[in-house]
């Protein structure tokens, strides 16, 4: 076997179940990067397989479910910042969104040079397609939405005002994404069942 | 619209735990697994296509392994620790579970 300089890549990958989300927040369950990627993924997955099979879109389902697989790897280095935040105002965010393209061509970066090209439109978000990254980017509202609801069945207050703000943007979204009104229609009200009620359904 | 549960089971998946009998420093759940073999399977097609001649589509193969613990939901990481134990009779309960566990998914 020929000796291949070793890539670092991987094992920031790895290190993502290290990064809590919500973590100025009390959660009754906690949750982490890589958990939430696993979610949107599957998420991001059956939107475009609904946008394909009911309004007449033509997009690869698994390229949005891979972009959903590496859409926070910039995180392995910054971690999650808080929403309030990083959105502090426009040149805080401007700022920051420079760091989290330079975290993602460092990633690049440490891929083995032939690799860099077939990844680069997967990790670098500057160069995701528009229409992927809407997506991806509807998938992660969903996520955290359904994330809220699940600490709001438990009455964690913190997480009211977080339903106020994910409100909106669900609703905006379902105004323009047919896919994402019916995504909420197939699959949100079990997301809070007990599986008792789940199993039996 | 007819209402499913397909994906109040994805999450349930955080639930449920790797490596369920034995003692972990660091506990790992079925979704950073899946996430990580997911990666691993992108990897791996990419690095195949590129330089032993294959064409296999590694966004595909990633999503495969998005999914590939999906039974977990309903049979909660049994499969892992008994499949040890005594294979024949495992694997011909497991395939009427998972028989079972596509049913409900479906």
């Amino acid at each position: 076997m020929s000796i291949e300089k070793q890539s670092v890549f991987m094992a920031w990958i790895t290190r993502m179940p290290l990064l809590e989300r919500w973590a100025l927040m009390h959660c009754f369950q906690p949750e982490n990067v890589s958990e939430h990627c696993h979610q949107v993924a599957v998420i991001a997955h059956i939107l475009t397989v609904i946008k394909n099979k009911r309004f007449g879109g033509t997009l690869d389902p698994g390229k949005a479910a891979t972009l959903a697989i590496y859409h926070e790897v910039s995180e392995t280095k910054l971690q999650d910042l808080n929403t309030h935040t990083k959105y502090h105002n426009p040149a805080f965010t401007k700022a920051y969104k420079t760091l989290e393209d330079l975290a993602e061509k460092e990633c690049l970066a440490s891929l083995p040079e032939d690799l860099q090209e077939e990844l680069a439109p997967l990790l670098v978000q500057s160069m995701v397609d528009p229409e992927y990254k809407a997506i991806v980017k509807a998938a992660d509202i969903i996520q955290a939405y359904v994330k809220t609801l699940n600490e709001l069945r438990f009455n964690n207050v913190e997480f009211d005002h977080v339903k106020l703000n994910l409100t909106k943007s669900l609703n905006a979204l379902m105004e323009t994404m047919p896919e994402v009104q019916c995504f909420v229609d197939i699959f949100l009200d079990s997301c809070t069942s007990t599986l008792d009620t789940l199993i039996q359904s | 619209m007819t209402k499913r549960p397909f994906f109040a089971g994805i999450l349930i998946m955080p639930l449920i735990k790797h490596w369920a009998l034995m003692h972990s420093v660091k506990d790992e759940n079925f979704p950073e697994h899946s996430h990580q073999v997911a990666v691993i399977t992108h990897l791996l097609t990419t690095i195949r296509n590129l330089y032993f001649d294959v064409d296999v589509n590694p966004e595909r193969a990633a999503t495969l392994a998005t999914y590939h613990e999906v039974s977990e939901t309903t049979l909660q990481g049994y499969f892992e620790f008994s499949k040890n134990v005594k294979k024949a009779l495992i694997w011909n309960y497991l395939a009427h579970l998972q028989n079972y566990e596509e049913v409900l998914c479906r």
